[in-house]
């Protein structure tokens, strides 16, 4: 792809494989997750993660598997809110740019 | 370098950052790799870099500027401070997966690295080609032009060289004479005292000159000339390494 992922849009992104999962979802997931949509390294994730928790968007619990710790993270009532909020600008977004771009063909 | 290796070397870089961001930071990555599994380990450490590229990551998200610098492209991070020597982060545009995907032919969001790569061998022999004609049309009349444009250049520098020289000896001149002015007189002043007054008044006007001569000096030779020097030296190899440039 050569079209640029701002930091707002992986944000949207983030926050949405997040809220994807009832119980929450862990680092390794969700970078598996997103990589499915946008080509991320494996590194990028984690000051986004931070971020997003310091911003409480998302909150972290520990759970034991395999006996050892694993981090999950899970989207709080603020950060669905900033998901709506991006999900709503997407759609009028993409739907111009798709105006745009398609309807000069047609 | 395996995942206990890369961890040791991460935690060791994080030593100064506050305990809960290193703590966080730390548990993240090591999860991280426990959940990529034994089978990914080497190709995910791969792909984070260096521990120093990580520990940079974490700490430009610490001091809360990760978001006007740089941005998420679809083949990672980029964020241009990271590119600093001290940081080894440049090695990130050269990780194995993004060649990988170039070879594939996707672009990869990256315009100059795009153009260099559909340069073509016979695309380039074809321009190297035209480039060699149009040598051979514009040659004489460059020459010609060159030629001038040398004769002019050369002129400037012999004036600029000879300005220099009588800033330097200009300044030496006045300062002997202003001393041989002041010595005689003070040696006047005691038969006639008139012009002894007058000539020590010379000596001290002749001092003052010599005195904007030094300074003019210190500019020259301080400032002006190393500058030309520095001007031609970096002419001479920026044509060097043009040619090798053309030459490859």
């Amino acid at each position: 792809m050569i079209f640029n992922t701002g930091a707002a849009l992986l944000d949207a992104i983030v926050l949405s494989v997040v809220s994807g999962n009832q119980e929450g979802t862990y680092g390794y997931k969700i970078t598996q997750d997103v990589r499915e949509a946008i080509d991320i390294s494996e590194s990028t994730l984690y000051p986004v993660l931070r971020r997003l928790q310091k911003e409480d968007c998302l909150e972290v619990y520990d759970r034991a598997i395999d006996g050892r710790n694993r981090r999950y993270y899970q989207i709080t009532e603020s950060g669905r809110l900033q998901l709506n909020l991006y999900r709503g600008e997407w759609v009028s977004y993409s739907r111009k740019i798709s105006k745009i771009l398609e309807g000069a063909d047609g | 370098m395996n995942r206990i290796e890369f961890m040791e070397k991460l935690e060791y870089l994080l030593q100064d950052i506050p305990d809960e961001e290193k703590t966080d930071a730390l548990a993240y990555y090591q999860d991280y790799l426990e959940e990529a599994g034994d089978e990914n380990e080497e190709q995910v450490i791969r792909e984070f870099g260096s521990p120093e590229r990580i520990a940079a990551i974490i700490r430009s998200e610490l001091s809360g500027n990760l978001e006007d610098g740089g941005g998420f492209t679809e083949s990672g991070y980029q964020d241009e401070r990271f590119r600093e020597p001290g940081y080894q982060v440049a090695k990130h545009r050269d990780l194995p997966d993004f060649s990988e995907t170039s070879e594939s032919g996707e672009s990869n969001g990256d315009g100059r690295r795009h153009n260099r790569s559909t340069d073509s061998p016979l695309i380039r022999l074809l321009k190297l080609a035209g480039f060699l004609i149009v040598l051979t049309i514009l040659g004489p009349i460059a020459l010609g032009a060159g030629s001038a444009a040398l004769s002019l250049a050369a002129s400037a520098a012999i004036f600029l060289i000879v300005l220099v020289l009588l800033v330097g000896f200009g300044t030496l001149l006045f300062c002997l004479l202003a001393v041989v002015v002041t010595v005689y007189g003070i040696a006047v002043l005691f038969v006639n005292p008139f012009n002894g007054i007058f000539l020590l008044g010379a000596g001290i006007f002749l001092l003052g000159c010599s005195f904007i001569g030094m300074v003019l000096s210190t500019l020259v030779y301080g400032r002006m000339v190393p500058f030309c020097v520095r001007g031609i030296t970096d002419g001479i190899s920026r044509i060097f390494h043009r040619n090798r440039r053309r030459a490859r």
